[in-house]
């Protein structure tokens, strides 16, 4: 962190051109979402989902530490949860079409539920237990509480979790503003106020407006990935349009905010990227890693060409290794 | 802050539980519409088969499986369960064991919640009471508001009508992701009897 | 069983269970711990075992037809757990004589067996009256 930026005035008017640019897209993105939704959030999925992957993939590369050092074991629980949640999650859907399956639907999604939920305990407690530390006993009772919610609610964290996520990137974006421009962060703060306030005005205008209906399976999937299956009482024009405001703001967060704010160097400058500075094999490792991350981005956009519905169901099913990624990652920047 | 954000976290986790109540009000029963359908004969096939494509049912996703063993279901035509397909809207029976996890988790969320309040260093003043009183009023508060609340509407009736049943046994279900029709394929023994039935 | 018969059935004994134990905590406990540990712990205590209780044990056992195997589980499991959760959480309280620790255990059993009876004499005065 340069002293520069510890130096500087922390008055809203420092980060004036990055409120500006987070309240510009929230509200572009709120009266897209709220006047076509399901048109919107396809094309939204369809230009940005790919490449917030990778520029996420490429940020997460700039702030990991070369070696993991004594932070081993944390980087390990979290590799393994990653890699085993997303599997199982993806596995679901085939054991439950099976005529064999014996366990059913709610006592799966609530098992992977409290598997995620320990997962992301333990993570916290041993973050806590690193420096700089902090009191991490809350973690267990409130995990363990949720446990419970979830088992009499099996889907419920599930739908949260849909609409939670991409408010993950705004605590990011915080986190990243904390280390290199401090300064900023007073106004980033008043013009997060902007969320909650677009959503509050979709809920006022949309609330009980007329469902969405349309038989195309398309927009059914849309309105079923919004959650309208369980939040039966509002309206899935509603749940559709706060859903995919979100999850355009969370895009544009990723796509434009973190690297003007956070990216230390053009995001093909490998510099700055401490994996790649142990050069060799490690170097050639990175380069081949965010190779095929352009590459699966350009498979994306034809795959979405070809047959929307599908890959975007496939999409989204694989999309859960980035969403637990950023878990551990935020906790190492806490 | 750590305390207010914990007090309000420990009211939202209670406040989950008792919603229970509610949580059994099925999901709105969809309308009548219509469907492509296309019957197809595979002299291959083993058995009837039914494809349905994922975009076209809900049920994949929704929080109540159709029960297994449904000696009544079984029995019906092929013809009227698919038309009665998406209205598997009757709460499923719990499962018991559910509740039981649901209880350890309590146990052990109150347990460890209760000894890090004691025990954790610097804690100040009656805050473990406090929170434990504002967590123990959430739960009584919304026991009251969700026990109260009004029984949901009941679904309207139909009136069944009986036609004449054209096929009786099973078929297997296939969920698809891709397409746009729902394909029933025969296998030629089950085109034989229905014919031969029908004549 | 149905959780939402349960639940506010739960909620409301453990009200009626806390407004017996505390006052019997808050006399019988040794004079080492403040009156503010005393009435977070008759809180607390029957809040940690009361889910196994109302939740877990009935899956194991028929409370109508085994209404006895399931009495004598559950209330020796009560006070076991209180104890021991009350000793986790002070225990350490300064003076540590067997004395003082021996006087919290018994208070904490008299306190389960207390509302365990006013259950009962509640139960057969309901039984007899009708509700």
């Amino acid at each position: 962190m340069s002293t520069a930026a510890l130096d500087q005035p922390r008055t809203l008017s420092s980060g004036l051109p990055l409120a500006s640019g987070l309240i510009a897209l929230a509200i572009s993105a709120a009266v897209l979402a709220g006047r076509m939704p399901i048109a919107f959030s396809i094309a939204t999925v369809f230009l940005f989902a790919g490449p917030h992957n990778w520029l996420e993939a490429r940020y997460i590369l700039g702030r990991l530490p070369a070696r993991a050092g004594k932070l081993w074991s944390f980087f390990t629980v979290s590799l393994v949860g990653i890699v085993g949640l997303t599997a199982a999650f993806a596995y679901i859907p085939s054991y439950l079409g099976r005529p064999s399956a014996i366990l059913e639907a709610d006592s799966l999604y609530a098992g992977w539920n409290t598997a995620f939920l320990l997962w992301a305990a333990t993570l916290v407690w041993m973050r806590s237990r690193t420096n700089p530390r902090f009191d991490g006993g809350w973690v267990w009772p409130l995990a363990f509480l949720l446990i419970a919610g979830v088992w009499l609610r099996p889907f419920a964290l599930s739908v949260a979790l849909v609409y939670l996520h991409p408010l993950m990137a705004l605590w990011l974006l915080d986190r990243e503003l904390r280390r290199s421009h401090p300064a900023w962060r007073p106004a980033y703060h008043a013009c997060l106020l902007a969320i909650p306030l677009l959503m509050g005005l979709l809920f006022w205008r949309l609330h009980d407006a007329l469902p969405l209906i349309s038989d195309d399976p398309v927009s059914l999937a849309i309105a079923q990935h919004a959650g309208d299956w369980y939040l039966t009482g509002i309206s899935n024009h509603f749940l559709v349009a706060a859903h995919t405001f979100l999850e355009t703001v969370h895009y544009g967060v990723w796509i434009i905010l973190i690297p003007l704010v956070g990216y230390r160097s053009k995001p093909w400058q490998l510099d700055t990227i401490p994996v790649a500075r142990r050069g060799g094999g490690w170097r050639t490792g990175v380069i081949a890693l965010l190779l095929i991350g352009l590459l699966l981005v350009s498979v994306l956009w034809v795959c979405f060409a070809l047959d929307y519905g599908t890959t975007r169901y496939v999409y989204f099913v694989v999309a859960l290794l980035h969403v637990l990624a950023e878990g551990p990652f935020l906790l190492r920047m806490i | 802050m750590r305390y207010t954000l914990t007090v309000v976290l420990a009211a939202f986790g209670l406040s989950l539980l008792p919603v229970q109540v509610r949580a059994d009000v099925p999901p709105p029963v969809p309308a009548p519409k219509d469907v492509k359908f296309t019957i197809e004969v595979d002299e291959k096939a083993k058995g009837p088969k039914l494809i349905l494509p994922v975009g076209m049912t809900r049920a994949q996703f929704r929080p109540r499986p159709v029960p297994k063993a449904n000696p009544a279901k079984e029995k019906e035509p092929v013809a009227m369960l698919e038309i009665e397909g998406d209205d598997e809207v009757a709460p499923a029976p719990r499962n018991p064991n559910h509740l039981m996890i649901a209880g350890i988790g309590m146990t052990l969320a109150l347990g460890f919640g209760g000894v890090w309040l004691v025990r954790r260093p610097g804690r100040g003043g009656s805050r473990g009471l406090v929170l434990l009183l504002v967590a123990g009023v959430t739960l009584a508060a919304t026991t009251v508001v969700w026990a109260n609340a009004p029984a949901p509407p009941p679904p309207p009736k139909k009136d069944k009508i009986v036609l004449p049943v054209a096929f009786e046994g099973n078929v297997n279900l296939e969920v698809v992701v891709a397409g746009d029709s729902i394909r029933l394929i025969l296998d030629k023994e089950t085109l034989e009897k229905i014919k031969k039935d029908h004549k | 069983m149905d959780p939402a018969t349960v639940l506010p059935m739960m909620a409301v004994g453990y009200l009626i269970t806390i407004s017996i134990e505390t006052p019997v905590l808050l006399i019988g406990v040794s004079s080492r711990h403040p009156i503010r540990n005393r009435l977070f712990a008759g809180a607390w205590l029957t809040a940690c075992t009361y889910p196994v209780v109302w939740l877990v044990l009935p899956q194991w056992i028929d409370t109508g037809s085994q209404r006895t195997l399931y009495l004598a589980i559950a209330e020796t499991f009560a006070p076991v757990a209180e104890c021991f959760l009350f000793w986790l959480a002070f225990g350490k309280t300064e003076p540590r004589t067997r004395g003082a620790t021996l006087q919290d255990m018994v208070a904490v059993t008299v306190a389960n067996l207390a509302s365990f009876a006013f259950g009962e004499v509640f139960s057969d005065w309901i039984w007899r009256t009708g509700p």
